[in-house]
């Protein structure tokens, strides 16, 4: 690993396969420098952010052939043979007194600098041809070498690998024990470690196929896409809320059950890329195609106050681009939304062309913009189960019904509207009541002013509710009107106590001569966008009467009783004004109560529009329309109809808000050809030139006949002649295996990536992949029917001081699990892992605190039962507040794609292990298990439950270390009976637990080897 | 076994724990592929050790530490349309109207720094930090402007200051972990955890939040029942289990993972120990307003003092509410700010002369401040008549002191309005750049190799602010 050395294939120059223009490093030798790629990926790396680009740095273009060939300010770089008269040299040792480059940062190596030299010395020439980086050119199935130890050989992945091992003189290792090879495939391919009945079972199968059949029988699982579908999701971002300050839930889980279903049914992996990528835009997509369409919905959502919703949709494309990119072809073309990328060959036009294929979604604003801010909203779909289909089919049709029932009477109200006109014409006549009591539950003062209203102060409760009482003014009392009082008392003028002047009326009731009277909320001449009447009289709290932010206005609300009550006039009347909304101190703080003998109370508020109608002498027939449309709405003959339809309106909401939705892509109908702006710099605000919807320039080209949208983008992505998608897939693939990929930066397979381990071992793979169906299930069968998967996993002694990293697979992998694993494995150790599929995301133990967002709500439910213990991808995601345990364990947060997650080992691995609630659960659980098994010896306990940790059996010394410890635990467990009461009940639960807590902490229960 | 830790590049990048910094590290090991990284420090440091309180919302800096006589004079006057052509506000609508602080400037010490009336304690110190009245941002929202503040960036992803700085430096402490983050006010910040994540670095290097409720470190509480004895005894029978699986399969990572559970259980006592104020003097107390097992910005800033004892890289606190808009009385300049200052003011100061006193300040750096300014316009959002001011990138103030910074000096300044910097801009870039300076580190130097290019905490940008040095 001296210098950094790049795989470049020449173009035009390469005759078959691209690779026969590597050559290894043990090859080449110190005499033959080669520019191209010894010398120039280092440049590149290192000086190309100044010298690049359309006016780069002394003119000096270090990122293609004709600009090295060229030179800057100063002339040529290189005079063959001189390095001390080159300017390339001059600059990079700074001779001469000038600045030393690369200016800011950390100079060439020795090693570096003398490689330059050297290759200067040499003459300093550059190949011939088009340089083109090997992952750039579609690979070309390369023959399988010959290899010596070829009875070793079982598939064409051996002879791949172990050509390089003979070539370094190393050995593969023997195969693997029974057991280590049950444990690593089990949980290769389905996620958790077998049970103790699986591997007896293995061990007693001795026919020749065995391990076949185990891997077939893991193959079919249904387990198997759980396992498949976590490293996925971790490339689609996948999580259960919109990130960013808010940070508010979304319902998105219908996607991750639909990759689980994906990977179960071995979707062919170019199916997968194109229901993903645009399901939408197929003929006539199913409802599975529109779920998969979620892949791009899973970016994050800023929905924080006073964002410029654009800019925030504008950053949602920016995602969709560099995570597809990310995804299927390996590349970070994110680069390049600032400048043309500097390694690789996407220019900034590249990025905006493929930008552009995201750059018109079809959204909504949500909200009133009058009100507050407006937010974006994309599509989202309901995907409903049968039985909820039929229920809303039936609510919709008996909407249906009470709809045309309502219009049909309406057109036998001519009369009623003449009486509703006069009344609306003359007016009504009110009454302001003086209270006989007032009383706030509370306990906060009131007070009568001159003018009979009602002002509140003393103590302001959260929540409050007010009783008034009045003597009838009348023997008859039709309707009560809350008339509210602007008040410079309270903040912002309003009439309210709250920080906003605002209030919540949630309920109001109404009792005369103590019988409470049905009311209705018949009018309000303003009500807060999200409220509504019908809420004053429900027993909702958060319903109700609210008027934000119109609230230094008075207003009037009038609740009319549904008959009118007819009583003496000593009788007393009592109204409740109830305020119990989440809202704090929404308590009304002055207003009047009104009262009238009159009907059609709520003719008294009429919108200025109509009144106007009302009140001029002659009446247009439009105008005689609209009134007539309008009377419909507020006609007494129809409350009922409309509270029925209000009912099933209830009904129906209710009912869609149980039904799942997800979120899912669609385009501006609107729109016919996909173009973006670029942007100059990646700023929002710069916009520059318009691209069309195109993939980068510098790959194959879209097939001529391809769509330019999304699904042509798709069909280019999975087309056999694109170079990347398939080295791509295979390369992650090597990685869930092996622990490492054959290009080690498995996120990037640009120019700027790890040399390949085993080059042409991927183009194999890759074209492999291609030819038989892009069958993931397949190549994964190939890879862990392998010898080389089926090594043990112990090094050689030459192996250790020659290939320390494993590179050459001359052993079998032995890595610690990633973070889901080590939960789930944890979870079926002790045999209280849920074998449920599927549905909303559970809550299982987290430490309390842990969620605290400034703006939602929400809380941290734990679920209950085997909700507690379900596979690990189920647990619910929050972006700003993830679940710790697996962030200890070096899980991202879904804030972003992820391809690979670095492996760490740190103490609060250890003390999570060690600690956690849930996790000692399991040592509990794990305990009462051995505890059973130990019938007959303790012996026998032990033996069970290492087995079920580590999938072997303890060896003579590890039993005698854990008999020895276990008899500590008893000793100390009898000794301190209130101590074991708190760990299991007893004294015999807690010495298992103990054990068990022990058992689950061993480097071998977190680690796949 | 000291064989075995030799052979292999990734045991002796995990054999770190807490401890010193893989770039360091690797720089020390004359690691190949960090072969052009320098070991850090590139030179001497002024300072050691970083304690940041992060003021999360954006106090004023109008009506705390850059007094405008000016805007005072225009107050309710409508905004000059010049400064609002082409501007984007989060919340104001149309033309505002110009704002005057509500409150009054004082100059104190001897230095006579002008500082707000409601900030009586900072006034005591002024004399120690210097004020950057010339901090601009990019960002504009809080969440983007806090991830921006922390990580040079305004998406989600890159590693915090903190984890830059312990990669580079790693931690002094044997047994606390080198980064660690203190939350008080009214709940997280906006911009959540990656605040304090490493981004691409490995995952030690993330900052471990330290919490005032339930286990001060996660997991760190043996479940009940099981005593410190019991948890030996159960750790000496992994440790030995484990040993038997290195020699078997002579895997590092075991040998690794060994240490780490090691360190847990220091950590076991450590951290009970450090977070137990109850012992300090009731002097310290009383100087800090500290009341031990209140959840508070003040207990907070003495385990700072008592983090960086015990050689805690970073230490950052975050105190949440300081966005006053002035929709109501909850977020106003008149009622919430005051609030707010009397809760940070005295513990800011007590940090400071605390550490002066055990002569400490010299090698600590000290920062107060939020992600960005507040608009000299008053905001009057659905026409509230309270005072309060919308968000503002284009200026805002900071003070820095301790660890190599000019004590009694303000830096830069902002026109009559206090709306753009006249003089000595200092971009986020510039403030990282600064830190890492300070730290002996040259921003440009301190790098990380991911998506096939080198990575660092200033990106492309970042000058050193000379005027602010000793």
């Amino acid at each position: 690993m001296n210098a950094i050395r790049r795989w470049i294939a020449w173009g035009a120059a390469a005759a078959g396969p691209a690779w026969m223009a590597l050559s290894s490093p043990a090859a080449q030798t110190p005499t033959e420098v080669r520019f191209e790629t010894q010398i120039w990926p280092n440049l590149k790396a290192r000086c190309a952010s100044c010298h690049s680009g359309a006016s780069p740095a002394a003119g000096l273009d270090l990122t293609t052939k004709a600009g090295i060939e060229k030179g800057g300010v100063s002339g040529r770089l290189v005079k063959p043979g001189d390095p001390a008269g080159s300017v390339l040299y001059q600059r990079l040792t700074g001779a001469n007194g000038l600045a030393q480059m690369p200016m800011g940062f950390a100079p060439l190596t020795q090693d570096e600098l003398k490689t330059v030299r050297d290759w200067i010395l040499q003459g300093g020439k550059l190949a011939k041809g088009e340089w083109k980086h090997w992952a750039f050119v579609a690979p070309v199935r390369p023959k399988i070498p010959n290899v010596k130890l070829a009875n070793w050989v079982r598939n064409p992945i051996d002879a791949f690998v172990l050509a390089r091992m003979e070539a370094a003189g190393l050995k593969p290792a023997p195969t693997a024990s029974k057991e280590q090879l049950i444990r690593r495939v089990t949980l290769d391919l389905i996620g958790v470690p077998p049970t103790v009945e699986e591997i007896d079972a293995f061990l007693n199968d001795h026919s020749p196929n065995a391990y076949e059949k185990l891997v077939d029988r893991l193959l079919d699982s249904p387990h198997y896409g759980e396992r498949q579908a976590r490293e996925w999701l971790d490339l689609a971002r996948y999580a259960d809320t919109n990130g960013y300050e808010k940070d508010g839930s979304r319902v998105a889980w219908p996607y991750r059950d639909w990759v689980i279903r994906a990977y179960n049914a071995n979707m062919p992996y170019d199916q997968f890329t194109i229901q993903q990528l645009a399901g939408d835009l197929l003929p006539n997509p199913t409802l599975s195609q529109l779920v998969a369409t979620g892949f791009n919905r899973n970016t994050m959502k800023n929905e924080e106050g006073g964002v410029d919703q654009e800019e925030a949709l504008f950053e949602v494309e920016i995602d969709r681009v560099t995570t597809t990119a990310t995804t299927w072809l390996g590349v970070t073309m994110g680069c390049a939304r600032c400048h043309d990328h500097k390694y690789d060959p996407f220019t900034m036009k590249d990025f905006y062309s493929m930008m552009a294929f995201f750059a018109h979604p079809d959204y909504a604003k949500l909200g009133d913009a009058s009100v507050s801010e407006q937010k974006f909203t994309e599509p989202s779909i309901q995907v409903p189960s049968a039985e909820q289909s039929k229920l809303q089919q039936q609510l919709e049709s008996k909407m249906q019904s009470v709809q045309k029932e309502i219009a049909s009477r309406a057109e036998q109200l001519q009369k009623a509207q003449i009486e509703w006109e006069a009344a609306a014409k003359n007016g009504i006549r009110w009454y302001a009541v003086v209270p006989t009591g007032m009383h706030s539950k509370a306990g906060a003062a009131f007070q009568l002013k001159s003018d009979s209203s009602i002002f509140v102060s003393g103590t302001n409760p959260d929540r409050d509710d007010y009783t008034i009482q009045f003597r009838m003014p009348a023997k008859r009392l039709s309707a009560v009107c809350i008339e509210t009082v602007p008040d410079k008392a309270f903040v912002n003028g309003g009439p309210g106590r709250s920080d906003s002047g605002n209030i919540v009326l949630s309920k109001a009731r109404l009792k005369v001569g103590g019988v409470e009277q049905p009311i209705r909320a018949s009018a309000a001449d303003f009500i807060q966008q999200g409220y509504a009447l019908a809420g004053v009289t429900d027993d909702d709290p958060e319903t109700g009467w609210a008027f934000y932010p119109e609230v230094a206005k008075p207003h009037r609300l009038i609740l009319e009783l549904k008959t009118p009550a007819q009583a003496a006039r000593s009788q007393t009347a009592e109204l409740v004004l109830e305020f119990e909304s989440v809202w704090k101190q929404h308590n009304l703080g002055h207003f009047k109560i009104l009262v009238t003998a009159d009907e059609l109370a709520r003719a008294d508020i009429v919108p200025n529009d109509i009144r106007a109608v009302l009140n001029s002498p002659t009446r247009s027939e439009a105008e005689s329309q609209r009134l007539k449309e309008y009377y419909k709405n507020v006609a007494p003959a129809l409350d009922e109809l409309r509270d029925e339809l209000a009912d099933l309106q209830a009904k129906l909401n209710r009912l869609k808000a149980s039904i799942p939705t997800t979120l899912v892509m669609r385009d501006d109908p609107k729109v016919q050809r996909f173009t973006a702006n670029v942007h100059t710099r990646g700023e929002f605000l710069s916009k520059a030139e318009i691209v069309e919807a195109n993939v980068p320039q510098a790959l194959s080209p879209m097939p001529s006949n391809a769509p330019k949208n999304r699904l042509g983008l798709a069909k280019w992505l999975v087309s056999k002649q694109n170079p990347l998608t398939a080295r791509v897939e295979v390369n992650r693939m090597w990685e869930m295996f092996f622990g490492r990929g054959i290009v080690e930066t498995t996120e990037n397979l640009g120019v700027q990536c790890s040399p390949p381990s085993h080059p042409e071992l991927l183009d194999w793979l890759a074209t492999e992949f291609m030819q038989n169906g892009w069958n993931r299930k397949a190549i994964q069968k190939l890879i862990v029917m392998s010898a080389v998967y089926r090594q043990d996993s112990k090094p050689s002694a030459q192996a250790l001081k020659t290939d320390p990293e494993n590179i050459l697979l001359s052993h079998g992998p032995r890595v610690r699990m990633e973070a889901e694993m080590v939960r789930d494995a944890v979870l079926k150790a002790s045999g209280l892992l849920s074998e449920k599929m599927f549905g909303p995301s559970v809550f299982p133990y987290q430490p309390e605190g842990v969620w605290d967002s400034p703006f939602s709500g929400e809380k941290w439910m734990t679920s209950k039962g085997e909700d507690l213990y379900r596979r690990s991808l189920y647990t619910f995601i929050k972006r700003t507040a993830p679940f710790p345990m697996f962030t200890t364990f070096d899980a991202g947060s879904r804030e972003s794609c992820i391809v690979r997650r670095v492996r760490t080992n740190t103490p609060l691995q250890s003390l999570a292990l060690l600690n956690d609630q849930g996790l000692f659960t399991s040592a509990r659980a794990l305990g009462e298990r051995m505890r059973k098994a130990a019938a007959k010896s303790d012996q026998e306990g032990i033996i069970y439950g290492f087995r079920a940790c580590t999938s072997r059996k303890p060896n003579a010394a590890e039993l005698k270390r854990i008999e020895d410890y276990l008899a500590l635990m008893k000793k100390q467990y009898q000794a301190h009976p209130w101590d074991a009461q708190k760990i299991a009940g007893d004294a015999n639960g807690a010495v298992w637990t103990m054990v068990g807590n022990l058992l689950l902490n061993l480097d071998e229960t977190i680690t796949k080897g | 076994m000291n064989e075995l830790r030799e052979l292999t590049r990734r045991t002796l990048l995990k054999q770190i724990g807490f401890g010193v910094g893989a770039a360091a590290l690797t720089a020390l090991l004359n690691e190949d592929l960090f072969a052009q990284q320098a070991a850090f420090p590139n030179f001497a440091p002024k300072a050691k050790r970083i304690i940041y309180l992060f003021m999360a919302g954006a106090p004023s800096q109008l009506d705390l530490w850059d007094p405008k006589p000016v805007l005072s004079q225009h107050d309710g006057q409508d905004c000059p349309e010049e400064y609002l052509k082409g501007e984007r506000f989060a919340f104001i609508k149309g033309v505002p109207k110009l704002l005057a602080s509500p409150h009054k400037f004082v100059q104190a010490g001897e230095s006579g720094q002008w500082i707000s009336t409601l900030l009586p304690h900072t006034a005591e110190i002024v004399d120690d930090i210097a004020v950057i009245r010339s901090m601009h941002t990019d960002q504009f929202n809080h969440a983007p402007a806090q991830i921006f503040m922390n990580t040079g960036n305004q998406l989600p992803g890159r590693p915090s200051m903190g984890s830059w700085l312990t990669y580079g430096l790693g931690s002094e402490s044997r047994d606390l972990p080198g980064f660690v983050v203190l939350i008080s006010g009214d709940s997280n910040p906006d911009g959540g955890k990656c605040l304090w994540s490493s981004g691409f670095l490995p995952s030690v290097y993330q900052g471990v939040e330290f919490r005032s409720k339930g286990d001060a470190v996660l997991f760190v509480s043996n479940p009940d029942g099981v005593t410190d004895r019991v948890r030996r005894e159960m750790l000496d029978a992994l440790k030995e289990l484990n040993a038997m699986k290195l020699k078997e399969t002579l895997d590092p990572e075991i040998d690794t993972r060994i240490s780490q559970y090691e360190l847990a259980y220091r950590m076991q006592s450590s951290v009970p120990e450090l977070m137990d104020i109850s012992k300090e003097p009731a002097s310290i107390h009383e100087m800090y307003g500290t009341s031990p097992g209140e959840k508070s910005f003040a207990n907070n800033c003495l385990l700072a003092r008592r983090l960086i004892e015990r050689g805690v890289r970073f230490v950052q606190l975050y105190h949440r509410g300081w966005d006053h808009h002035g929709t109501g009385e909850f977020e106003d300049l008149t009622h919430a700010l005051p609030r707010r200052c009397k809760e940070v003011d005295q513990a800011s100061a007590a940090l400071v002369k605390d550490l002066k006193q055990r002569g400490m300040l010299d090698d600590t750096i000290v920062i107060w401040g939020g992600e960005f300014g507040r608009t000299p316009m008053k905001e009057g959002r659905g026409g509230s008549q309270l005072p309060g001011r919308d968000h503002h990138p284009r200026a805002f103030s900071l003070w820095m002191a301790g660890g190599g910074i000019k004590g009694g000096v303000s830096l830069g300044s902002t026109d009559d309005l206090g709306y753009n910097v006249v003089e000595d801009p200092v971009s986020v870039h510039d403030l990282h750049a600064t830190i890492l300076h300070l730290m002996g580190i040259d921003h440009t130097r301190l790098t990380y190799k991911y998506l096939g290019r080198q990575f660092r905490l200033t990106d492309v940008y970042g000058n050193v602010v000379g005027k602010l040095l000793k």
